[in-house]
């Protein structure tokens, strides 16, 4: 027993005292660097913005600027389609005050739970953030942490000059900025002069529709999709944190399921603060047409409504994220 | 054996929420990636940790009932051991697991985890984690006096309200959870009650018989025999057990300390015999005869009734004689077949050999003195030697540790069977 606690004890101060130091002294030498390799495992992580300098040069310049490397290559924008992608929980992105976090290394720590993420990735997850579900607010702590997992804005244009696997398909996307999920690519920034690569990136999205067909295909726990009022909720990452168990949901993945929701299987509704979070899930409209693309990067964003922690945002990514993120 | 039910009994009330928290979010949930495992790991590290905490507050009650189902209060005690070590080491891992998540991000942020008072429930935590080190290591570690050590043990209480106040504040699976929520506040606030019942009410409520010290016999220059004489109940008791003597007065500390019973179960006085290892034994020597004592007990199940075969062979190792001098007093009919081994190192050592030299004579026990000085260590061949058909008898040890479990080795090394061979390891904290 006494060489047991010896060991844990020794191996606990080891780790807490060389994780002080290295966090706190070499901190300032660490600020630069651990953002940007944050940033390139992001973009490694997620697919969806250029891995390398690039990416980060995008992420860590004045965004507005990001049309001088556009000559570069494809574009890429963080469009609702684009974070609906990222909508599982080994890549999660949420939205929260228009800004995109990719926070599936962080799911595992929260505090409240992964499960009260994963349902939420790659939606827009503000409500949620703000209320944790209730009525309480991150902490500060907590938001200072969400800043270090800040991918970009909403609608922000990246630029791309990397072609070929799995990052084509995802970062020549570019869809437009407000949650309207529309297709069409509209460009917020002054980065029009790109539009032929727009263009060719629009070509490779595939039309879709929200129909009953592509709903049922989504009935797993891990991919799962509720029509609830004629609307299309992917309530993945949700499950797991529903109060009334994820056996209540998961049979009905897939399905339409107004009814259940509104009785909650009794005679009982749900609340308003479920209907809020319900609204943080949501795809897009029953038989809404919509593009393939789009629809990953909703799911993607609504599998990623995850409350990180984000804090003054001054350790990450840039200055236009001191700005919004306070709101 | 009796004491695998006790072994069972912890074991059941900690797989109970260890195999609730499996149910609570799918498993891909759990262990999707590396840090989603470590993060889990850590969880249930913190709830079994709990879990074994809050036994081992129940564990330290001197109750019956506990004491009957791990079959000794010794063993109650020897559980209370390893039971709060396990749990310390959990503990510590608890924190460990979970900052690998937060490594993940960047080290400001995990460093940031380690540090207090940014987050009041993790804060509550750290508290708790640190005064407990504080107090492992001056119970594993530092050798306190045994009033000092056992005065800091109290604050474990401390430590475990604030681990408490972690798991009720902190957002986790047990504040998602209503049944863990339940069954980790309900078993915590058992474990409050439990040592709120030891620190308070135990000297009022627990069984106990006021007794005077008669006289105090020196033995020699380390061990006292004391005497007491009942003042008015007696308590009941079987040769081999112990008591916890409390002094009501005079100039000596009033907190409980265990001693073993050196006379015989029909005795009219009561003698318990003490070597002198610390301040408070010390002092022993010096008390004046007419003191009020309280007596609790007895607790113990070290006896030779308790064994059906009556050939038996007893070990004794220095002040380790004392329930055999007990047992040797009560024994009344012709039916026991006794070797008593009694090892020490110098013949002046041996106390109370005269008298049990006079029971020889009357009674069905052979005294064997065995000096270290002469004929070295006693092993289990000399025994097998001096004590024909051992394996047909069944071995009592009482001793210190390192000399029952050298004895004990070498009777299974000469196909003892285990069952046959009973000691009492009298570590007493």
């Amino acid at each position: 027993m006494k060489k047991l606690i010896t060991i844990s004890l020794f191996i606990f101060w080891a780790v807490v005292v060389a994780i002080l130091t290295a966090g706190l002294v070499f901190y300032q030498n660490n600020k630069n660097t651990t953002n940007r390799s944050y940033q390139n495992s992001l973009a490694g992580n997620n697919s969806s913005i250029t891995s390398g300098g690039n990416a980060d040069a995008n992420l860590s310049g004045n965004q507005s600027s990001t049309p001088v490397m556009q000559n570069l290559g494809q574009v890429s924008t963080l469009s609702l389609t684009e974070i609906a992608k990222h909508n599982k929980a080994s890549d999660c992105w949420l939205l929260i005050n228009n800004k995109v976090y990719s926070v599936s290394s962080y799911l595992s720590a929260h505090p409240g739970g992964a499960g009260t993420i994963i349902p939420n990735c790659g939606k827009e997850a503000t409500q949620l953030f703000n209320t944790k579900g209730s009525k309480d607010p991150h902490s500060a702590n907590a938001n200072s942490m969400l800043a270090d997992y800040y991918v970009g804005d909403l609608n922000q244009v990246f630029n791309n000059n990397q072609s070929g696997g799995s990052s084509l398909s995802t970062s020549s996307i570019v869809v437009n900025s407000k949650p309207t999920t529309s297709v069409s690519p509209v460009n917020t920034g002054s980065n029009i002069n790109n539009s032929s690569s727009n263009l060719s990136a629009t070509t490779s999205i595939l039309a879709l529709t929200l129909n009953m067909t592509e709903i049922a295909k989504h009935n797993k726990s891990s991919d799962c999709w509720l029509l609830v009022n004629n609307k299309v909720y992917n309530v993945s990452s949700y499950i797991s944190a529903h109060p009334g168990g994820s056996g209540t949901i998961i049979p009905n993945c897939g399905k339409e399921s107004t009814q259940l929701y509104n009785t909650k299987g009794g005679n009982k509704a749900h609340s308003g603060t479920a209907n809020n979070m319900l609204a943080a899930y949501y795809v897009g409209n029953l038989n809404q047409q919509t593009s393939q693309q789009q629809v990953q990067q909703t799911v993607q964003k609504t599998n990623t409504i995850v409350s990180p922690q984000n804090s003054s945002g001054d350790d990450e990514g840039g200055e236009d994220d001191e700005n919004g993120w306070d709101d | 054996m009796r004491k695998k039910i006790g072994i069972l009994a912890i074991l059941i009330l900690v797989l109970i929420p260890f195999s609730r928290w499996f149910f609570i979010e799918p498993l891909d949930y759990r262990f999707f990636n590396f840090i989603a495992t470590m993060t889990s790991f850590g969880q249930l590290a913190g709830i079994v940790g709990l879990v074994l905490f809050s036994l081992n507050l129940i564990l330290s009650l001197r109750v019956k009932v506990i004491e009957n189902l791990v079959y000794g209060l010794n063993n109650v005690y020897n559980f209370h051991h390893k039971v709060g070590a396990i749990s310390f080491v959990l503990l510590l891992f608890h924190p460990l697991f979970l900052v690998c998540s937060y490594l993940s991000v960047s080290l400001k942020a995990a460093a940031d985890f380690f540090i207090p008072f940014q987050n009041i429930p993790i804060t509550y935590g750290s508290i708790s984690l640190l005064l407990m080190t504080v107090l492992i290591i001056l119970t594993f570690y530092i050798k306190l006096k045994y009033n000092n050590w056992k005065f800091s043990h109290k604050f474990m209480v401390l430590v475990f309200v604030f681990a408490l106040l972690h798991a009720v504040y902190i957002t986790s699976d047990i504040s998602r959870d209503i049944f863990l929520r339940v069954y980790l506040l309900g078993l915590g606030l058992m474990g409050l009650m439990a040592s709120f019942y030891q620190a308070f009410l135990s000297k009022l409520l627990n069984r106990h018989a006021i007794y005077n010290l008669k006289s105090v016999n020196i033995l020699n220059s380390r061990v006292v025999e004391l005497e007491l004489e009942p003042r008015g109940r007696k308590i009941k008791f079987f040769p081999g057990q112990f008591i916890f003597l409390r002094f009501l007065s005079g100039s000596i500390g009033s907190e409980a300390h265990p001693f073993s019973i050196s006379s015989g179960m029909s005795d009219n006085s009561l003698q318990v015999v003490i070597k002198s290892l610390g301040d408070y034994t010390d002092k022993l020597k010096n008390l004046q005869p007419g003191l009020p004592v309280a007596v609790e007990g007895p607790y113990g199940k070290f006896c030779h009734l308790n064994i059906l075969n009556k050939n038996q062979v007893w070990i004794a190792g220095g002040v380790g004689v004392t329930p055999f001098i007990s047992m040797a007093r009560s024994l009344t009919d012709d039916s026991y077949h006794i070797d008593l081994y009694y090892c020490v190192n110098k013949p002046e050592e041996a106390i109370l050999l005269s008298e049990l030299k006079e029971i020889e004579l009357s009674k069905k026990i052979r005294v064997i003195p065995w000096y270290t000085c002469d004929k070295g260590y006693l092993e289990a061949r000399s025994i097998s030697e001096f004590s024909p058909g051992l394996e047909n008898k069944d071995i009592l040890l009482c001793g210190p540790a390192p000399f029952m479990f050298a004895i004990r080795k070498q009777l299974l090394n000469l196909n003892i069977k285990r069952k046959n061979i009973h000691f009492e390891n009298f570590k007493l904290l």
